[in-house]
């Protein structure tokens, strides 16, 4: 302990001491160091006389002290039964309720001013100068609540038994449920009140206070007016009585639960409270509003266990309100009668957006709760105008999801969860020889390596395949322990950081990525608070934080995580990957965590890649990749499988930006590497094929994609199973690959399967699940099953929209698709935004003669003349006429970017556009290419028509009657364009 | 509350992208606090036209709005908590001396004190020049043992609890109030010597 600390752990000491112990405090606390004794006197009496200096010595800071100050210890007078009479300056009246807190009394206050109030006497307990304390510092933040709706804190104090006691607003009025039940207000009248309840929340909530335990019996009405008003009572007591401690962590050291279970969010369970509890807590109190009763079944709950108990809460999803009343049968017939109402139309009241509201607010993961309590208030307000509410997709789907989603992980994902948990232990065991060499001068150091191995070893223990004759209680036990790892290194920082570490990465490794994502949250936020910044678990925190934010699609984050890591990880002294850790050389224990920056390094910038594939940004993860690719080339050889790898890695970005025979080679290359190395049933080796049938797909060679993804759906299914996610990227691609060869009934019989796979596995919002909704849309499309093309179009755009956001590529995809749906139907003005973005977004991000680019320069054309904004509507087309010559200028243009520009060069709007000469040019090289395409040679009489080479024209125009001898049509319009020869048709 | 209108909605844009800033990125940190200056002091004024007459404001309501409307819901975690309280409670010692020296340069001149919208009234109580040579001293302060500096700036100025400074700083409450209370003295020691007397308390109760 350095100097300065030195003085003030003694001021503190020393200002503890009763006054007329300080001396001899002094004396003993500064033997010898008459200095140090000076300093402290000095300090001991500036505090003595700086009196409210700063809002005094603990009590009320901040710029404007609470008026008043805290009393001393309230007298209390009793009756000879031993019920108080008086507290301080408040005269009991008469007890009015009791909890395992306390007990409620409504008393009388006599000064300053005369008014009834609830005094809330709590038990006495050994922290009962902590509760005065803590409410000492909350009671800032309480007293700037000033709302109608929310019950006003008065006081606290002690009273001289040691019992502290709080001091509200007396509110006489009735729980909320209890009074809609009594006046039988229909379910409008509830919701209207129910906003108001909302609404003063959200005032408490941006004063900076949460309630922490918002239930019914917390919430009263009372008449005003001949209106009923609803007052939320006991804001702020949660915390102050438990404290930010226990009062956050539902659970005490002794097993009690703090808090109402009925209306706990599971997140409280692990003590991490925020105001989306008291959103949560709400959604409890609208529930029984509406359906009569609570989400859970109160005597389940009561009867159950604690674990029980406490597994409910975290991972049962309740029913809704509508379902709930239909299971309740003719039972229902009083709930529906308090709502002036018969139990069918209240069933149908409550079905839809209602019942989504509720779900939504009372969703387990609170990123899925509404975001603030106004939101919530803002949806009843949508619902009582029959407005379209936010919430929904219907949840009934996400809870399927969950739950598969819960079995999925212990099911077909076992053998990676025993791959995961064993790899992550090995490197905690490795880290704890490492911690022990490092900390061994730390005072508990040798507690702390003992603690985790103890811990491990109680882990692999139990998680023993062989003991338990299966590996899917690996997940099991990984669920149960990882809540003890608080607990058991209370005081280890190091070790409880690694161990978070560890079995986020073990949750990363199942798909489990909530449960992965809060345990690295965990470890970063001790290892910030409480290791060195240059800690070596610090990087390896931030990579695994980086790669889950990557999957759960929060790529910002991702790469906020990315640029964190570079900032704190030097670059390698050596060129990366001149030495590496498969050396060898000593394979000590701590190899594995002691992977060199290097390596550590080039995992970043392939991990922030694929963030910015996934992102859309293809030209910067296109160069990273090469410049990985270069270096795995250059330590492991050409064809290695790390090479592999990453040039399968740069083929997907390839394909992304267009670049499609590129992409096609590196594919096949990959392919044949791993089918050498590996195997054909490898399941390396079956992607690389399937992405070579993607790939094959794309360059239109059909008969190739239909059979390698055949082939790889073949080798997939049996060794995979049917909802790996090779298995459904196989089966995804030999549907894309049916589709183009017209095969319709056999693509949608695939699309279907996947959809109900990813569904299943993925959730609804998955970015996957979205993918093939995207293709069954297309599908659709093609079928002329406009309906369902049009629903799930729209529904796509809206899912990317949220889950996706504005910029990314998906979003602006489906904006492209809707648009295309739009336009044609003349429906100009909602398509206009949908295409500018759309078209601005491909035009600066792919190739100049790739189709997503070259169809939404030309919808935007064709919307903006709808529009007459044709200025705009130029500018789009000459866009899209000056890529494609670009790219058509090159000796490697694609025909069809040829085709499309000739084309464009015969019809563009404006004609001014227009270049028939130089479309004939293309025309008759591509004619030559591809003899007897009648089309081709049809555009091309037209094209030297037009630029008055007639002769060039008739020759084209029998060279395509002879290509199409059958077609009427063709022969008509031929007829058409001779008759007129040597009229000069041409616009220009 | 009313729509946070679009001046926020930038500053908004603005203050998400500076908390990601990396830490000894010195040019992001004083841009951030340019941000929070203003939006304090646009919900000072905001809240002075809202609220019924007489209602003072305090650092907390100040700041917890600022951090709800700034950051609000986007919660980036620990890190840009700590950051953000930082820089409000750097920006609320600046209002306020701001502050201060005008209503000491009014005092100075006579007049009576305009309950002007500018910077309104903060509910500051304190005497304007007490609040100057308290700026004086705090700087002091920050060389002499930055850590007890930071916990009077996060408490003082930006009205945080004991528990909330706590965790900005990743130290126990029992620490805080040991800095607090070192911190209070040590300022109180100083003011005193500057004045040449103390403040004439006397003593507690």
């Amino acid at each position: 302990m350095n100097g300065a600390e030195r003085v003030k752990v003694l001021l503190q000491d020393a200002l503890e001491q009763p006054r007329g112990q300080r001396d001899r405090f002094l004396e003993a606390a500064c033997a010898g160091d008459p200095v140090l004794r000076a300093r402290l006197e000095a300090l001991i009496r500036s505090h003595e006389t700086a009196d409210e200096f700063l809002g005094g010595a603990t009590g009320g800071v901040g710029l404007l002290r609470i008026a008043g100050v805290r009393p001393p210890d309230a007298r209390v007078e009793r009756r000879d039964d031993g019920t108080p009479v008086r507290i301080g300056r408040y005269r009991i009246l008469r007890q009015i309720g009791a909890g395992g807190f306390g007990t409620v009394h409504l008393a009388e206050q006599d000064t300053p001013v005369r008014r009834r109030v609830a005094l809330k006497l709590l038990h006495r307990g050994v922290d009962s100068r902590d509760v005065v304390q803590r409410f000492e510092i909350e009671r800032q933040a309480l007293a700037l609540m000033d709302h109608p709706g929310i019950a006003t804190v008065l006081d606290a104090g002690m009273a001289e038994d040691g019992r502290p006691f709080v001091v509200l607003e007396y509110v006489d009025g009735r729980p909320i449920t209890t009074f809609c039940d009594e006046e039988r207000l229909d379910v409008r009248r509830r919701l209207q009140l129910f906003e108001q309840v909302c609404l003063a929340v959200q005032h408490a909530h941006q004063k900076g206070v949460i309630h922490r335990d918002i239930k019914p019996s917390n919430v009263l009405v009372t008449i005003v007016d001949g209106e009923p008003r609803p007052k939320v009572i006991d804001f702020g007591i949660a915390k102050a009585i438990h404290g930010p401690l226990s009062g956050a962590a539902a659970v005490t050291i002794s097993g009690q639960i703090i808090g109402t279970p009925q209306a706990m969010p599971p997140e409280q369970v692990d003590g991490d409270v925020d105001t989306r509890a008291d959103v949560y807590g709400l959604g409890v109190i609208l529930y029984e509003l509406l359906a009569g009763v609570l989400p859970f079944d109160p005597e389940r709950l009561g009867g159950a266990p604690l674990a029980e108990l406490l597994r409910i809460i975290a991972s049962e999803e309740p029913p809704t309100p509508a379902q709930r009343l239909e299971a309740m049968g003719s039972s229902g017939d009083a709930i529906a009668a308090a709502r002036c109402t018969d139990r069918a139309r209240l069933r149908r009241a409550l079905a839809g957006d209602l019942s989504w509201i509720v779900m939504r607010a009372i969703a387990k993961d609170r990123a899925r709760r509404y975001p603030t309590a106004y939101a919530l208030s803002a949806d009843i307000r949508r619902a009582l105008h029959h407005e379209p509410v936010e919430a929904g997709p219907p949840t009934g789907m996400y809870r399927l999801m969950r739950f598969a989603r819960r079995h999925q992980g212990l099911l077909t994902a076992a053998a990676v969860a025993a791959l995961a948990l064993v790899a992550g232990l090995i490197v905690a065991l490795a880290m704890l020889v490492e911690a022990r060499q490092q900390e061994r001068v730390a005072l508990a150091s040798a507690m702390e390596a003992d603690g985790v191995t103890t811990f491990l070893a109680d882990l692999l223990a139990s998680a023993d395949p062989r003991a338990a004759g299966r590996s899917v209680p690996l997940l099991e036990v990984l669920e149960a322990a990882a809540p003890e790892i608080d607990r058991r290194f209370p005081g280890s920082p190091a070790a409880a950081a690694r161990l978070h570490e560890t079995v986020g990465r073990a949750f990363l490794g199942l798909g489990r990525l909530d449960e992965a994502r809060d345990h690295l949250v965990r470890a970063r936020a001790i290892a910030d608070a409480s290791l060195a910044a240059d800690h070596p678990i610090v990087p390896a925190i931030l990579l695994s934080l980086a790669q889950v934010y990557r999957e759960r699609g929060e790529l910002d984050l991702a790469l906020e995580i990315l640029e964190r890591f570079d900032a704190i990880t030097p670059p390698p002294a050596t060129p990366a990957g001149t030495t590496t850790v498969d050396g060898g050389k000593d394979a000590a224990p701590d190899a594995g965590t002691h992977v060199l920056p290097a390596a550590r390094q080039r995992d970043a910038r392939a991990i922030r890649a694929s963030v910015l594939r996934q992102d859309g940004r293809f030209a910067e993860a296109e160069a990273i990749a090469r410049a990985l690719l270069a270096d795995r080339i250059a330590t492991t050889g050409e064809r290695s499988l790390p090479t592999a790898h990453m040039r399968s890695f740069l083929g997907g970005v390839l394909l992304d930006r267009g670049e499609i025979d590129a992409a096609a080679a590196a594919y096949a290359q990959v392919h044949e590497i791993r089918r050498e190395a590996l195997g054909e049933s490898h399941p390396d080796t079956i992607a690389a094929l399937r992405n070579l049938a993607e790939v094959r797909l794309r360059q239109r060679r059909i008969e190739d994609a239909l059979a390698l993804a055949g082939a790889a759906l073949a080798a997939a299914g049996p060794q995979l199973g049917d909802d790996h996610p090779e298995t459904m990227a196989a089966r995804n691609a030999l549907a894309a690959a049916m589709l183009s060869s017209q095969r319709m009934p056999e693509a949608a019989a695939l699309f279907r399967e996947n959809l109900a796979s990813q569904r299943r596995v993925l959730g609804p919002e998955h970015r996957d699940t979205m993918v093939t909704m995207n293709n069954l849309s297309i599908l659709s499309e093609m079928l002329g099953d406009a309906g369902t093309e049009w629903t799930l179009k729209q529904e796509l755009l809206r899912m990317r929209e949220r889950v996706l956001g504005p910029d990314h590529h998906d979003t602006m995809l489906s904006s492209l698709l809707v648009a295309r749906m739009l336009i044609p139907k003349g429906d100009f003005e909602d398509a206009l935004p949908l295409i500018r973005r759309a078209a601005a977004f491909f035009r600066r991000s792919v190739a100049p003669d790739d189709p997503r680019r070259v169809d939404a320069l030309g919808l935007l054309a064709r919307c903006c003349r709808g529009l007459d904004l044709e200025t705009e509507a130029q500018e789009a087309m000459a866009a899209r006429i000056e890529g494609l010559r670009e790219v058509v200028a090159r000796s490697d243009a694609s025909p069809r970017a040829r085709r499309t520009l000739a084309t464009d060069l015969l019809d563009a709007e404006p004609a001014l556009l227009r270049d028939p000469t130089e479309a004939a040019r293309l025309l008759a090289a591509l004619a030559a290419e591809s003899p007897g395409d009648a089309t081709l040679l049809e555009r091309l009489a037209e094209a030297r028509r037009r630029c008055g080479d007639l002769d060039g024209a008739r020759t084209a125009a029998d060279a395509a009657r002879a290509a199409a001898p059958d077609d009427a049509a063709l022969h008509a319009r031929l007829e058409a364009l001779s008759v007129d020869d040597g009229a000069d048709g041409d616009p220009r | 509350m009313s729509d946070p209108g679009p001046d926020v909605d930038a500053a908004r844009v603005q203050v998400t992208q500076l908390l990601r800033a990396a830490p000894d990125d010195h040019a992001a940190r004083a841009r951030l606090l340019e941000e929070v200056y203003g939006i304090l002091r646009t919900i000072a004024q905001q809240r002075m036209r809202e609220e019924r007459a007489g209602h003072t404001l305090q650092a907390t309501a100040l700041v917890h709005e600022a951090f709800i409307r700034l950051v609000g819901d986007d919660d980036r975690g620990w890190e840009s908590r700590a950051h953000f309280f930082r820089s409000c409670a750097q920006a609320m010692r600046r209002i306020l001396i701001d502050h201060a020296r005008r209503r000491g340069a009014d005092k100075r001149g006579g007049g009576a004190r305009p309950v002007g919208l500018e910077c309104a009234d903060l509910g500051v109580e304190h005497d304007p020049l007490e609040l100057l040579a308290l700026d004086d001293a705090m700087t002091t302060l920050e060389a002499e043992d930055p850590r007890a500096a930071e916990v009077v700036s996060l408490r003082f100025f930006s009205g945080l609890s004991v528990e909330e400074t706590a965790e900005i700083l990743g130290i126990s409450p029992r620490t805080v109030i040991r800095e607090w209370i070192f911190a209070r003295a040590r300022l109180h020691e100083l003011l005193a010597g500057a004045a040449g007397s103390g403040s004439g308390g006397s003593g507690r109760s």
